[in-house]
This record gives C-alpha cells, sequence and structure tokens, in this order.
C-alpha cells in the first residue's frame, strides 16, 4: 500500500482517536486540495524553504533545485537528513501495517484509511480492513471521494464511511476536481447510503466553486433524495469550509496552490447553508 | 471535638498563616540546641554516636523544640523545626550554573534568615561548629577523595536521609506504651523506648501549651474549643491507641514530627504511603465532611513556609492487594477531597492504579485533571509494580503496602531501607569523556582514563566503537560511584543512627537500626542510584555510527569541543538523523539496549551490607543542573544545555505526536527499573467537565498508558502529568498579578508539587518546552 504519511487524529477522521493513514495517489485533481502531495502516486520530494538553517540545500545536492521532482535517490533525506526536505510517499506491506497498528492499540479506537484516494488502492485497503475489523477487532473507517469504480467493494465493510460531496452538479464537480467524475460520484453515493450503516458525508464548501445558489440547491436536493433512500440510520452531514493550510505544502512541491488568494466562505455564509440543510431533515454535525 | 465549622474555619486560619510564612527559623534553633547537647556530652565524655545517644539527644531536643500552636490549630506537632529553606529549585533566584551539589551539609546556614537577637555571627557560629562536627568534617574529607569524578558530575553521591516510609500503623494501634512494652531489653529496644518518651515528651509540652492557650481564649470562642479539644486528645494520644480519626490523626502527627526531628535537618521526601488505608480504621463515627476536614488539618502540617520546603512528601491513596482485590476504602475519597480543596504546594498526591480500579476513583481523580493550576495525582501502575517487586524478592503479604518515597522510588512501607538517592551517575558525562579521550570537553581536565587504557587504540577506533568505548568508561566509573556511594552510607550509618525511624521500619523485630550499614535493620535494603541522559547517550551513539561515513572523528569531535560553533551545518545534520522519541525502530532499539546495559551493569555493584543497587531512571531536574556539566553531544544538543529528562526524549528531538512518543517509550524494557523511573506527560486539559476528565484520563490516557505490553518487559508503572499549554504558561509569567491572583498555580516538578511561581526561570522554562514539544 502506498501512502504518503500516517498519524493520528482525535474525533476527525471517526470516532475517538484514530491512527489514519494517509493513501498517496487520487484520481482527482482538486482545485482546493489541502494534501497536495497526495495526488500522484508516486513518492515526491518537498522542500520546505523556511526550515533551512545552517545548511543551503544546493551543498548538500547538486541537482537542487531542478533536479529535485524528478529525483528518486532521496539522498537529501535518506543520507544528509536535511530538515528542509522531506519525502511524501512510503509503500506499506499489509503484515507491515498490522504491525504498526498492533503496537499502537492501546491508544487507538479504530483505524482510517484516507488519502488521497483509498480506492485507488482496492484490492489492498480492502484486504487490509478486512483483517484489521475481523482478526484484530478493530474498527475502521474510510475517507473517499467515491470517485472509483472500486469504491463499490466498500460500502457495508466499514465501520463508517465519510465521503466528500464537493458539488450538485455534473459541472460543478468537473470544475472542482478537474474530472468528469460526477455522475459516478452521485451514483457511487447512492448505493453507499442504501448499504452502509454508518455513512458520513462532507462537503468542502468553496468559494466560488460550490457556493452559488444554483450548486447549493442542487448539493441540497441530492441530500434529500439520498435521505429519503436512506437505509440503516439516519444520513449525516458535516460542512467544512475551504482552508489555506495546504499552502505550505503547495510551495513545498515547488506549486501554487489555485486558490491561493481566495478567502474561507464567512462563518454566516457556512451556517445558513448547515440551516438550509437541518429544514430537510438531515443529520448536519 | 470541635464542630465542622471549627475544623474548616481553623484549617483556613492556619493556611492563611502558612501563605505568609517568608522567614523559617525554627530549623535553626533545634540545631543549635542539638550543636549545645553534643558539647555538653562530650564535655562530660559521653559517646554521642550510640543508638542510647542518638535517642537521648532526641529526646533532650524533645524538651527543647519550640511549641507553637498557631491559631486554628486543631492538632498538635510542626515540621517547621526541621527543614531550612534550602531546595535550590524552588527559589526563584536559583541559577543552574550555581548549583554545587549538597556536598556540604553546612551550607544550609546560609539560608538562615537573621531577625531579632538572631544575629549573622550567631549563624556563623553555629555554621562553624558544625564544620568541626565529626561526621561532617569525615563527609568532606570523603567528598574530597571523589573530586576530579564529582567536578563535573560524572557521578555524584550523597548520604540519604528521609526518603523513607514509615509504618506508623503499630504505633497508633497500641500507643506508645504498648510499643514500649513490644521494644526488646537490649542496648537497641533501650533506645527505641527513650524514643518513644521523647514523643510523650513531646506530646505532654503540647497539651500544657494547648491548655494554656485555651484559658487565654474567650469561654465558648472557636478558638478556645479547639485548644481544649486537642488537650483532650492529648492526653490520650499517643500515650495510648487511637479511638477514633483525630485522635489516630493526632498521634501520628507527632510521631512525624519526632521523626524529622531525628534526622533534621532537611530529611527531604519522607513519605507517608496509603493514608488512607492508615486511617481507615479509625474513620467509623465522623461525618465526611468533618474527616475532610480534620485531614486537610494534617495536610497542612505538611506544608513547611509558603513555599512547602519540605519537598517530596509522597501520600497514595488506592491499589489493589496481592490478589488483585481492589484496596479502595471510604478514607481515600476523604483524602481526595482535602487534596482538592487544599490544593497547596506540599505534600504531593499519587494515586495506585489497576485493572480493578473502581469507576469512582477515576471520577474522583478526574477533578484534579480539570482544573489548571491544581494539584494532579502521579499514577503508579500496581499490576506492572507488583511483578518486579516481586522478582527483587519482595514477599507477596509486603507487596500491596509499596509505597513511593519521594517522587517515584517503589520501597514497601515500614520494610524497606532503600537509600534511594544515594547515587547519581550522569551517563551523559561518561559519554563525553568517551568521546574525548578521558578528558573534559568544558575545561580539558583529565576525569577518566584514555582511549589507549580502555583497549582503543585512537580517535577513529574510539569513534568507530563508541558504544564499546562508553561502557568500558562506564564500567571503570561505576565501581568508583559504588566506593564513593557506599562511603556516604557507612558514614551516615555510623553517625547517625536514627532508633525512631527504626522503631517504624520493623525495628522491634530486627532490633537493629535501619541504617546500620553492614546488616541493616530494614526487611528489604539496596542503594538507588539515578540515571541521567538516557536519550542523548543512545541518540549520540547512533548519530556518531549514521555520521562517519559522511564526517570522520576528528571532525566530529573537533565540532563537540567547539560546540558546533565552527560547524552548524554538521549540527543540524546530527540534529535531524532518527531520534528516539519517534517511534523509529532503530534509535528505540539503541535506548532499550542501553536501558538494559546500564541497568544490569547497575545491579551488580552492592552497598556495605552487600545488596544490590537499584537502576533508578528518574532525573529530579537534575537533567538540568547535570546537563550544565555536559558538553555538545554527538545527537546535536549544544554544551551545557539539559539532558534528557527521566526516559522521555528531549524535547527537541521528538518530532512527533504524543502517541508515537508513548509508543517508543513503551518498548522500553521497564522490568529493569526496579529503582523507578521518571516519565511526565504535558497535556491540555481535558474534557468539558470534571466527570469527562475522569473519563478522558482512564480511558484515553491512563488505561492505554498502562496496558501491558505482549513480550514480558514489562510496562509502564509511573506517570505524571503537567495539564496546561505553554501558551498559557507563558502568560503566566508575563502577568502572574492576572492569571494567578492568589499566587498559587501548582505545577509537577519531576514527583513533587510545587508552586510554578516560585520556581527558578530554569525549571519554568523546562516545563514549558516540555509542554511544547508534547502537545496532543
Amino acid at each position: 500500500m502506498r501512502i504518503f504519511a500516517s498519524g493520528w487524529s482525535e474525533n476527525f477522521d471517526g470516532p475517538g482517536r484514530r491512527l489514519v493513514f494517509y493513501c498517496k495517489g487520487c484520481v482527482l485533481d482538486c482545485v482546493y486540495c489541502g494534501n497536495p502531495e497526495s495526488i500522484s502516486p508516486r513518492p515526491e520530494i518537498l522542500y520546505h524553504e523556511e526550515r533551512v538553517r545552517a545548511v543551503p540545500p544546493e551543498s548538500i545536492c547538486s541537482k537542487f533545485p531542478d533536479g529535485c521532482r524528478g529525483c528518486r535517490s532521496f539522498a537529501c533525506v535518506k543520507v544528509h537528513h536535511h530538515g528542509a526536505f522531506e519525502i511524501a510517499g512510503e509503500t506499506l506491506g499489509i503484515a507491515q501495517l498490522l504491525r504498526r497498528v498492533r503496537q499502537a492499540r492501546p491508544f487507538l479506537d479504530g483505524v482510517t484509511f484516507g488519502g488521497g484516494e483509498p480506492t485507488m488502492q482496492a484490492d489492498e485497503v480492502s484486504e487490509a480492513v478486512r483483517l484489521l475489523r475481523e482478526e484484530e477487532k478493530i474498527p475502521v473507517a474510510m475517507e473517499s471521494n467515491a470517485a472509483t469504480l472500486a469504491f463499490r467493494e466498500f460500502p457495508g465493510k466499514l465501520d463508517l464511511l465519510i465521503c466528500d460531496l464537493k458539488a450538485g452538479t455534473r459541472e460543478g464537480y468537473r470544475a472542482i476536481t478537474r474530472r468528469d467524475v460526477g455522475e459516478l460520484v452521485f451514483e457511487n453515493l447512492r448505493d453507499a447510503a442504501l448499504r452502509q450503516e454508518a455513512f458520513l458525508i462532507r462537503i468542502p464548501l468553496i468559494p466560488g466553486y460550490n457556493t452559488d445558489d444554483g450548486e447549493r440547491r442542487a448539493m441540497i436536493g441530492f441530500l434529500r433524495s439520498l435521505n429519503a433512500a436512506r437505509k440503516g440510520g439516519p444520513l449525516r452531514v458535516e460542512v467544512l469550509k475551504f482552508h489555506h493550510m495546504g499552502d505550505s505544502k503547495y510551495r513545498a512541491l515547488g506549486r501554487r496552490n489555485p486558490l491561493e488568494l481566495v478567502e474561507p466562505p464567512a462563518e454566516e455564509f457556512v451556517e445558513a447553508f448547515r440551516n438550509d440543510l437541518r429544514k430537510e431533515q438531515i443529520c448536519v454535525l | 471535638m470541635a464542630n465542622e465549622k471549627d475544623l474548616e474555619n481553623g484549617v483556613e486560619l492556619l493556611r492563611a498563616d502558612k501563605h505568609k510564612e517568608v522567614v523559617v527559623n525554627d530549623w535553626f534553633f533545634v540545631q543549635e540546641e542539638k550543636m549545645r547537647i553534643l558539647q555538653a556530652r562530650k564535655k562530660a565524655r559521653l559517646e554521642c554516636d550510640s543508638n542510647e545517644a542518638q535517642a537521648q539527644i532526641l529526646l533532650e531536643l524533645a524538651r527543647f523544640v519550640p511549641v507553637r500552636l498557631p491559631r486554628g490549630s486543631v492538632f498538635a506537632g510542626t515540621q517547621n523545626i526541621a527543614f531550612s529553606p534550602s531546595y535550590a529549585l524552588i527559589n526563584p533566584a536559583f541559577k543552574v550554573e550555581s548549583f554545587g551539589g549538597y556536598c556540604d551539609l553546612t551550607a544550609i546556614y546560609d539560608d538562615a534568615v537573621p531577625e531579632n537577637d538572631l544575629t549573622q555571627d550567631r549563624i556563623q557560629k553555629l555554621k562553624n561548629a558544625w564544620k568541626r562536627d565529626e561526621y561532617i568534617r569525615a563527609l568532606a574529607g570523603h567528598y574530597k577523595k571523589f573530586q576530579r569524578e564529582t567536578s563535573e558530575v560524572a557521578f555524584f553521591m550523597e548520604p540519604v536521609t528521609g526518603h523513607t516510609i514509615p509504618d506508623v500503623r503499630p504505633f497508633l494501634a497500641l500507643g506508645a506504651e504498648g510499643m514500649a512494652k513490644r521494644c526488646p531489653d537490649t542496648a537497641f529496644g533501650r533506645a527505641m523506648r527513650t524514643t518513644i518518651d521523647a514523643v510523650l515528651c513531646l506530646a505532654e509540652r503540647y497539651r500544657q501549651a494547648a491548655l494554656a492557650r485555651a484559658k487565654e481564649e474567650p469561654s465558648g470562642s472557636e478558638e478556645r474549643r479547639r485548644l481544649t479539644g486537642m488537650a483532650e486528645r492529648l492526653e490520650h494520644v499517643p500515650r495510648m491507641g487511637a479511638r477514633n480519626l483525630a485522635e489516630a490523626m493526632q498521634s501520628f502527627l507527632l510521631l512525624w514530627e519526632v521523626m524529622v526531628l531525628e534526622q533534621a535537618p532537611n530529611p527531604y521526601a519522607f513519605s507517608v504511603g496509603n493514608i488512607d488505608r492508615i486511617f481507615q480504621p479509625y474513620y467509623r463515627e465522623e461525618s465526611f465532611e468533618e474527616a475532610v476536614s480534620l485531614f486537610r488539618h494534617v495536610l497542612n502540617f505538611f506544608m513547611v513556609g509558603s513555599r512547602g520546603w519540605a519537598i517530596s512528601q509522597n501520600i497514595m491513596v488506592g491499589g489493589r492487594d496481592e490478589t488483585g482485590k481492589d484496596l479502595t476504602v471510604p478514607m481515600s475519597e476523604v483524602v481526595l477531597e482535602g487534596f482538592f480543596r487544599s490544593n497547596d504546594p506540599q505534600p504531593a498526591l499519587s494515586v495506585k492504579i489497576h485493572s480493578g480500579t473502581p469507576e469512582r476513583l477515576y471520577q474522583s481523580i478526574g477533578r484534579f485533571f480539570a482544573a489548571p493550576g491544581h494539584s494532579t495525582p502521579s499514577l503508579f501502575n500496581d499490576d506492572a509494580l507488583f511483578p518486579i517487586l516481586a522478582a527483587g524478592k519482595v514477599a507477596p503479604e509486603d507487596l500491596p503496602d509499596y509505597s513511593i518515597a519521594g517522587c517515584q522510588e517503589p520501597l514497601i512501607m515500614g520494610k524497606s531501607s532503600l537509600n534511594t538517592t544515594n547515587s547519581w551517575l550522569n551517563l551523559g558525562k561518561i559519554l563525553e569523556l568517551a568521546l574525548n579521550d578521558g578528558k573534559s570537553m568544558l575545561t580539558g581536565k583529565r576525569i577518566g582514563p584514555g582511549w589507549r587504557e580502555l583497549g582503543f587504540a585512537n580517535q577513529k577506533a574510539a569513534y568507530a566503537n563508541l558504544e564499546k568505548v562508553f561502557f568500558a568508561m562506564l564500567d571503570w566509573f561505576l565501581p568508583r560511584m559504588e566506593e564513593a556511594a557506599n562511603g556516604c552510607t557507612s558514614l551516615l550509618g555510623t553517625y547517625r543512627k536514627v532508633p525512631f525511624t527504626s522503631l517504624l521500619h520493623d525495628g522491634i523485630a530486627s532490633g537493629r537500626d535501619m541504617r546500620d550499614p553492614k546488616h541493616p535493620g530494614a526487611r528489604y535494603s539496596g542503594s538507588g542510584c539515578l540515571i541521567h541522559g538516557l536519550a542523548v547517550v543512545a541518540d549520540s551513539i547512533n548519530a556518531v555510527r549514521a555520521a562517519l561515513p559522511l564526517h570522520d572523528a576528528g571532525t566530529l569531535r573537533a565540532a563537540l569541543c567547539d560546540d558546533f560553533q565552527k560547524e552548524p551545518a554538521l549540527r543540524e545534520y546530527l540534529l535531524g538523523l532518527p531520534k528516539y522519541g519517534n517511534n523509529c525502530a532503530a534509535a528505540d532499539k539503541t535506548v532499550c539496549r542501553i536501558v538494559r546495559e546500564v541497568s544490569k551493569r547497575v545491579r551488580k555493584l552492592r552497598n556495605p551490607a552487600g545488596k544490590h543497587f537499584l537502576a533508578d531512571w528518574s532525573t529530579p531536574s537534575t537533567h538540568l543542573l547535570y546537563g550544565h556539566w555536559v558538553a555538545a553531544t554527538p545527537d546535536g544538543r549544544k554544551a551545557r544545555e539539559m539532558l534528557n529528562y527521566g526516559v522521555d526524549p528531549r524535547p527537541e528531538g521528538c518530532r512527533s505526536e504524543i502517541w508515537t512518543r508513548l509508543l517508543s517509550e513503551r518498548k522500553l524494557p521497564f522490568d529493569r527499573m526496579n529503582g523507578g523511573y521518571a516519565s511526565h506527560l504535558g497535556i491540555p486539559v481535558p474534557g468539558s467537565g470534571l466527570e469527562d476528565a475522569g473519563k478522558f484520563m482512564r480511558d484515553k490516557i491512563i488505561r492505554p498508558l498502562f496496558t501491558p505490553r505482549s513480550d514480558d518487559g514489562g510496562a509502564p508503572f509511573y506517570v505524571y502529568f503537567n495539564l496546561d499549554s505553554a501558551e498559557h504558561l507563558r502568560k503566566i509569567l508575563a502577568n502572574p498579578h492576572k492569571y494567578v491572583p492568589g499566587g498559587i498555580y501548582i505545577m509537577r516538578i519531576h514527583g513533587t508539587f510545587v508552586n510554578f511561581l516560585d520556581l527558578s526561570p530554569a525549571i519554568q522554562e523546562d516545563i514549558i518546552r516540555r509542554l511544547e514539544a508534547n502537545h496532543l
């Protein structure tokens, strides 16, 4: 399994304290992505200029900076241990993953696979989920964009499924994700709503992309239909605000955040949208 | 008996008085009197060092000590007679670089405050007189012998006073008369009986004082009721067995006063053990509120001066027996409630946890964790500690009586004389010497053997085999440390016998002084060795191994000697190498190996009685003091910076979330840490309410932390917390009047409570840095 990081979270990526494996590689290329290092399936170097102190990067590597993008030796990290560089990308066998989880067992309430997009590695993730749940008796959650065919393997086999709803229309999806995946996502979410008991939909509000009346109405309409069709507990929705926490990572990858100059939506606006959802008898967190 | 209101008002009067008590000089007058007694005995050609002589001296002191009954007192007794305002770390004026160890036993006279007829001349005169004391001269000579090793603290040693846990239960039950009858008719038995007379003498003096004071108070006044009640109790106890909670507490306090008097000055870390179980048999008729108020009076006794100069007095509640049965009792709740209400810097509270700890106890301790600036109990894991103690040959029936002396050192109540802080080993300095051919990198002085003497041809060979050089260097120092520590033990045992404390440590059964160097009277004996610099050494050994292919030994050594001034890039490289505390297998493996190897070597050392030294991986703020004497190290640490605390990583080396740090720490072989260890968690205040906090601590911190490992290396058995944020503490320091209007903000340093505002700036900064590193 390819991951770009693993870490802990508390009551965000599932209930309680979670050990989260962030899968590397994503089918989408969202304009607002907060983890740009998650998109490519290949290992990448992040160069944090602000962390340079006494050792200029060019003094440890003649290929810096232009050669960094294609570099596969990662000597800056593996040999020179330079604090300004970071590798995003690690291959983790299932046995290795299980060992890590077992070691952390006393401290965790569950394991979550996030990303990137975990369903891009459906075979490995699916096997890890099965082993964790059946043999280790550990609750497992997955965070997915629901934009793959392989996604359908998972509903009903998880203790919690968290999916994004990024837009209410096919066009909205195309604008945000730069992929034509809207219909697939809607279909997958409908399917998941029927088969997955603990199911949470997250809506990232991105000014200029899904905050206009049309997109909001479409999202509400879609969720209404999902809620009506839902079996196995109420549909839960969480509305999140676009943020700039990924900006430094864009810079570290030598890119610019496409939405660098976009302000997060106002809290009143977000709350109004939440209220609109509540009017539809949707459980808004 | 005074009513609840009288009790509660009384304790608040006492606490207010205590918080204003800046000048603490009674200890001085006691030492002055003791010197007078000793000189008189010498003049009369009476010997001074035998148990009988010490008992006689104690009795004479009991006749002399100031008997004060501050307004509000319900119980007679004080510790002011035994403690000077000397403990460096709770002195805001203290500077790490000025620390010279505690090897000059007369240095405390510099802490006496001239007032009234206590002039500077009188202070100096007494200091000079004590300098001529045989024991103090012998000790000074002994320190001189090891000056080379101690001047830059490769190791340190001390004679250990205090640091034990008396078993007062037989005395409370039988009373002085019952105890005296049990003393054998031997010289030692007679000495113990004399010390019992000292208790009775003191009790009678207090009774007379209470009666006299009561007569001065208006009839029907609260104060008069309190004093009359005190006098009535003192008619019965400690002469007879206690009949109720108040009598038991009164008896307890007088025993304690005589015990600290016997070992004065400054017998730090006398600890109580499971006070809930001690008082439970007497907690019958009293209401909960009455019991809490009475207990708060007991708590006040442990405070010396406004800063709590009698440090590291540990009080415990909870726990299990050897079969796993929970031993929490109603008195446990009284103790917790009393602590919660008083929230003073002393004594320190610890709670024993085990798999069957009742929900109620978790709820009860939860409130401590939900209140910033409030004392928080340190926690001990019975399920993990019992096997470690049993492996140390503690009898099954004694296991439930394990208690903590001082901060975290486990002893058996009334049966252990473990000499816990006898030796202090600075692995950081040993490493420095291993890296520099036996010479100090700070001063150039030769302190240890050179590489050739250790079997390594040259610098290149030494750096290529650094771990072996380190252990060879350690093997050279350990026998010297053993000799140095044992010298202190022997001198103390020879010149400062303790018949009364021995009486409370199985002395009747053993018939010997608990400090007898060759044949200690306590059932369990040993000598402690506090081991410093674990993470620094392990990370440094790994760093040199990683660095050598890129940087030659000469460059590394020159950079360390120069404190990286000319090699900042090399330092940055070293800092970037994998470190312990980040769940990195290779780094953690070295730490575990160091623990095993060093513990094994320390255990091979023997005290004068032929008993083992105990490996204690704790650093009671000495990680700052000893760090000051360690040059730059290959983990990237700068010269004179603090070492790591206990078994925790250095804050600078820990780049991970706290749970990842704990995953590293859980790999440690805790079963080898038979003298104890220290670990600190700095976390934000949990939950939104008192019950939430208890549940959070139980489910998210305590149980996960104390869960046994699947292998046989033991499990963590001790942790303490500071629940706060670095940001908040910095605000407090910047504006104490705004953020702490009451002037008391309790935090923990090592195993003891302190008022954060009273700490030296270096310690304040240490707490803050560790909070920053350990954020959730």
